[in-house]
């Protein structure tokens, strides 16, 4: 019975420490709710950005500029895919490559909008204790040439998203915040 | 004729002081009347002034209204040069183009959930790109200079 007891106990105490630490990390639906929602803000930055990047109207020194802050949207090493009408594959790109990329499109007029943005997977907590989900957008682009030609097409891209609690110093003070980053853009459909 | 004469002096004692004395009042109306007006004033207790550091809170709304004015101005910019004007002009308020931003997006039970803290600078160029201003200013801190050394937003 000794016995019994001089494991039990210690067994309580782990299980019991587990589930304060698990309902520590655990977030209400309302939170969550919000976190949601700024995550598909920073997506629809993104799309604002990307609209900035590809107009030819748009001064150099804002561009890159504006290339800087959509660069911080993503996690390191992220790719974006990008496809054509003409061709079956799916080249990807490390996020700067592809905006620049963007911004040199060989088109006197470039129109691109984003629209349909929403959740397909939602954000889910990862054992590592950040949040992953994805989310969809649709892309219509449209590249006009100086001679008239034109070339248009809807892309279906999925996004990963990654959402984590950090902390960070600021002026003598630490403050917790969510970091929103997205991931990989992949290519899932192109129609004309 | 001696009693006669001496009521004369008498009458005409009494008439000259009658005469000096109407003189004399006659003149204090006069020199009365000729007072500048600032004088009677003066004699008005001045008016209680409460000293209250309050006079400084109206202040501190002006400019948060002002703030609020400049960032609307920049998302609804019609084009990029008149948004980057105001973005110069507002930067005026700030210690340091690089003044900490803070954007609460949730509070809960007294809680709040910060977006990724930005700067000033980056801010309001947000605005400039996005187009759209979706937060108010819920505090401001203030260095001795009397500029904005940091900023909290939350969500409208």
């Amino acid at each position: 019975m000794k016995n019994i007891i001089k494991y039990i106990i210690p067994v309580c105490i782990i299980f019991s420490l587990y589930g304060y630490v698990n309902a520590q990390d655990e977030i209400t639906p309302e939170r969550k709710k919000a976190i949601d929602s700024l995550a598909l803000e920073k997506v629809r930055d993104l799309s604002k950005y990307i609209s900035i990047i590809g107009d030819k109207a748009t001064d150099q020194a804002e561009a890159s500029r504006v290339m800087d802050r959509a660069e911080e949207l993503f996690v390191e090493e992220a790719e974006i895919g990008v496809s054509s009408m003409y061709r079956e594959q799916v080249n990807y790109y490390k996020v700067r490559q592809y905006l620049m990329r963007l911004n040199q499109l060989n088109y006197d007029k470039v129109m691109i909008k984003w629209y349909n943005i929403h959740y397909i997977s939602d954000l889910e907590r990862q054992p590592d204790g950040k949040y992953v989900g994805v989310i969809t957008v649709y892309q219509r682009f449209e590249g006009i040439s100086d001679d008239g030609l034109t070339y248009k097409d809807t892309t279906k891209k999925d996004i990963t998203i990654y959402v984590e609690k950090k902390k960070t110093q600021i002026r003598g003070r630490i403050i917790e915040f969510w970091d929103v980053l997205l991931g990989d853009i992949r290519v899932t459909e192109t129609t004309s | 004729m001696n009693i006669k004469l001496s009521h004369l002096y008498v009458v005409l004692f009494i008439f000259s002081i009658v005469v000096v004395n109407g003189c004399k009042s006659k003149k204090k109306v006069t020199a009365s009347t000729e007072k500048p007006p600032v004088e009677e004033v003066k004699e008005v207790p001045p008016p209680v002034v409460e000293e209250k550091p309050v006079e400084k809170e109206p202040a501190e709304l002006t400019l948060e209204a002002q703030l609020e004015k400049n960032f609307q101005a920049i998302a609804d910019a019609n084009s990029v040069d008149y948004a980057n004007r105001n973005i110069n002009e507002t930067l005026k308020f700030f210690a340091s183009q690089d003044a900490p931003v803070f954007i609460v997006f949730y509070r809960e039970n007294g809680v709040k959930d910060y977006d990724k803290p930005t700067t000033i600078d980056k801010h309001l160029n947000y605005l400039k790109d996005q187009k759209k201003n979706p937060y108010k200013i819920d505090k401001l801190i203030f260095n001795d200079q009397g500029k904005i050394e940091e900023i909290e937003l939350t969500s409208r």
